[in-house]
């Protein structure tokens, strides 16, 4: 995906004699377009197999949107990065299906709710916004910005969640996307602690073996 | 005529990009779990 965003790059700075700073602009932007297109399309292919395409979506991009103002334990390469993720959203998105097929008390449902954005609002007020290395955020203004913002989406998705409990009794629908979300947020809070981190980072091992046994074969 | 069209579509191509960019560049990391190394003209001062 890098190396056909820098082919595309390179052809566009050729064509339209851009500087070598522009190129760069250029080639880090399509990687983000290519990779968010990549991925939304193989979980929305597998969700749709599986029968999973509302759960797996929204562990999609109630991870990846919240992500962005979080941050938080960065996978090391592109590749690692869409199997982990396409793989989470699909995994996840079976077992909240099969939870959400099964009766669970509304007020079970809601104390659930309460303890999951409890520990979220801790857990991102002591640790948000985690940077990567290969962004680093200077700024305390930008920093206090980002964990406003965190804190702001994070009762975003308890309305969300509100709104799917109230439903609940339509549609066993409404029970697996609330705990598709509530999981979203445990899984992307946890990943700005420190187990978080280590078992992000014993996947991303665990892919990178994958990958390099794939190769060597 | 196909080159200016094919001028055309690169340059598209290179605004759709830049914005693109531009959004993350706001943002604390990329889509899930991979952040490469921001191109300096991004990054904040």
């Amino acid at each position: 995906m890098e190396r056909l965003a820098s082919r595309i790059a390179n052809k566009i700075a050729l064509e339209l004699s851009y500087k070598d700073e522009q190129k760069q602009v250029i080639e880090y932007g399509l990687i983000a377009l290519l990779q968010t297109l990549f991925m939304t399309a193989i979980v929305l292919l597998l969700g749709s197999l599986f029968n999973i395409v509302i759960e797996s979506m929204i562990l999609c991009f109630a991870i990846s949107i919240l992500r962005k103002y979080s941050g938080g334990a960065h996978a090391g390469s592109i590749a690692s990065c869409t199997i982990i993720g396409v793989v989470i959203c699909v995994v996840f998105g079976m077992a909240m299906k099969y939870l959400g097929s099964l009766t669970i008390s509304p007020v079970l449902l809601m104390f659930v709710i309460i303890l999951v954005f409890v520990y979220a609002l801790i857990i991102a007020l002591r640790k948000a916004p985690i940077d990567s290395p290969n962004k680093k955020i200077r700024s305390e203004q930008k920093r206090k910005k980002m964990k406003d913002s965190t804190i702001i989406l994070l009762l975003v998705y308890f309305l969300i969640s509100m709104v799917f409990l109230f439903y609940i009794n339509r549609s066993s629908v409404f029970s697996s996307a609330l705990l598709s979300l509530l999981l979203s947020v445990v899984w992307q809070i946890s990943s700005l602690t420190n187990p978080g981190k280590f078992v992000l980072e014993g996947l991303d091992r665990l892919v990178y073996r994958i990958i390099s046994f794939g190769r060597r074969t | 005529m196909k080159k200016i069209n094919m001028k055309s579509l690169y340059a598209v191509v290179a605004v759709l990009a830049t914005f693109v960019a531009a959004t993350v560049a706001s943002s604390a990391c990329f889509w899930f779990f991979y952040q490469p190394e921001e191109p300096k003209s991004l990054q904040e001062k």
